[in-house]
């Protein structure tokens, strides 16, 4: 039988906080001067390099399927069908 | 135990330019910029059409039965500028002209004619007629304001259509700390939204017709109704080593008022609907192939029993003056606890949907674009292909019968880019 995605979801959910403590824990570990920051710099290297294209790909995605939100400020609704 | 990473003499030359720049500070961009840039892209976005054996005929007569879905074309404008030493402003337009048909319910027709036997009954869409013309524009301003170790930022958004209006506003702090290798970021937004469906392309068509009135839902009131929208987010970034960042954060969404579907005809969902997510992320600079790999994953759940997983990976190439950007993404969703296609009555319950957005699928989009790099000027070409389906979710299970209004499309960017 087909286990739940219930009961998938809870130890994946629990592993990402976990990683998202260890992120913050870990600090320290390795320290990454600020002229090593090349390769970081980068444009294609940001969370959101393209915004015109990020903003079009929300908006389909908050039309056409049943989730939306993430780590950014929200944006209006639509009369979307 | 601390590991310090011993400069090269070549890095050291870097390092004046390197300290001013940040930990990447989620959603923020900590150093003010110091060019203009204007920006236009052309978006053709196609659905494909519906196969007319999956469409009733039950309302042809009205100018129902179409097979055709939505064709959109969007135009985009950006500029952003900074202003003094330590504020940017940016502007973004995006104007939508939608024309073709949406799926209105769905019905179980008896197609072998054996009244006696229900078991072979196949769910066909009922469609709403080709008419629908909608031309929507949505613009917002923004303007962040930069100090040595973060960024502030507000930003205001106006969106209308013949039949909607929404206003946004939201507020995002965003700070560096442990020498700039952490970027901590944090920030509320706020919409407000009005629908007024009887003032809309809808008007007077066969969904009126049919449904008696355009109000079915949560909370109706006589000739508009309202919505809004509060959410929250925290989000963490830290850069591990000289090649490769990681953030992770989380948000949370409450949503209240008519949030039933105006447009379908067995459509009455609760007037409230909380909602959150966890997401993580990765950026890597692959050296010996002058890329940069990107990893994204979004965990979404709400109380209307919807669970969904997101994926997101791209590869951001360099090769002399072009960047090739090939990408894949993966999404899986449960269906909402009172989404049904089964229903026949569907009076008896509180709330019912039978929205195929509101089922239980999965969707894999697959795109490549191209950035011709032509200093001070970029061209940008792209292509994007999207398919859904019941068999793509990882929650699918043997006896549920796949709702016939998922869709494809396809889409199609052109646009420049100059700095300045």
């Amino acid at each position: 039988m087909k286990q739940p995605i219930k009961t998938v979801i809870k130890p994946v959910f629990s592993s990402a906080l976990v990683a998202l403590v260890a992120v913050l824990v870990l600090q320290g570990c390795t320290h990454v001067a600020p002229y090593q920051r090349g390769a970081l710099s980068k444009t294609e290297m940001g969370w959101t390099p393209d915004h015109q294209d990020a903003t079009l790909q929300k908006h389909i995605y908050f039309a056409k399927e049943a989730s939306s939100g993430g780590a950014e400020a929200a944006g209006g609704g639509c009369g979307c069908n | 135990m601390t590991k310090t990473l011993k400069p090269s003499s070549k890095l050291l030359a870097l390092s004046a330019a390197a300290m001013a720049l940040p930990a990447l500070v989620p959603q923020a961009q900590a150093v003010a910029p110091t060019e203009r840039t204007l920006s236009y892209r052309y978006t053709q976005y196609n659905e494909m059409g519906l196969d007319a054996a999956s469409v009733s005929k039950i309302n042809a007569d009205q100018g129902g039965g179409a097979t055709q879905r939505y064709d959109i074309d969007i135009n985009q404008y950006a500029f952003s500028t900074p202003v003094g030493d330590h504020f940017a402003l940016s502007i973004d337009i995006q104007d939508e002209v939608l024309t073709g048909a949406s799926p209105w319910t769905v019905v179980k027709e008896d197609v072998k004619a054996t009244p006696s036997d229900t078991s072979d009954d196949e769910v066909k869409l009922v469609m709403s007629g080709a008419t629908i013309k909608e031309h929507r524009t949505d613009a917002s301003v923004a303007t962040t304001y930069f100090y040595s170790t973060g960024t502030i930022s507000a930003n205001l958004g106006f969106s209308t259509e013949d039949d909607y209006e929404s206003t946004s506003a939201g507020l995002s702090w965003g700070g560096e700390f442990d020498d700039k290798l952490t970027g901590l970021a944090l920030g509320v937004s706020f919409s407000d939204d009005t629908l007024n469906p009887e003032e809309g392309a809808y008007k007077g068509t066969v969904l009126q017709d049919k449904v008696g009135g355009w109000l079915n839902g949560s909370d109706p009131v006589d000739g508009t109704a309202k919505k809004e929208s509060v959410s929250g987010f925290f989000s963490a970034s830290r850069i591990l080593t000289p090649n490769w960042i990681v953030q992770a954060g989380v948000s949370y969404t409450q949503k209240s008022g008519h949030l039933s579907d105006a447009y379908k005809a067995n459509d009455k969902r609760p007037a409230e609907r909380n909602s959150y997510t966890f997401n993580a992320g990765s950026r890597y600079w692959i050296k010996p192939i002058k890329a940069a790999a990107h990893a994204d994953y979004r965990y979404y759940s709400d109380d209307w029993g919807i669970d969904s997983h997101t994926i997101i990976l791209a590869l951001y190439k360099n090769w002399q003056k072009v960047q090739i950007i090939p990408s894949l993404r993966y999404y899986t969703q449960t269906s909402a606890s009172f989404y049904s296609i089964d229903a026949t009555d569907t009076t008896q319950y509180n709330y019912y949907a039978d929205d195929h957005r509101l089922s239980n699928f999965g969707a894999i989009t697959g795109g490549l674009k191209l950035v011709f790099k032509q200093k001070p000027v970029d061209w940008i070409i792209a292509g994007e292909y999207y398919a859904s389906g019941a068999d793509m979710s990882l929650d699918k299970t043997e006896d549920e019968t796949e709702h016939p209004g998922l869709l494809k499309y396809a889409k199609f960017t052109f646009g420049v880019e100059h700095r300045f």
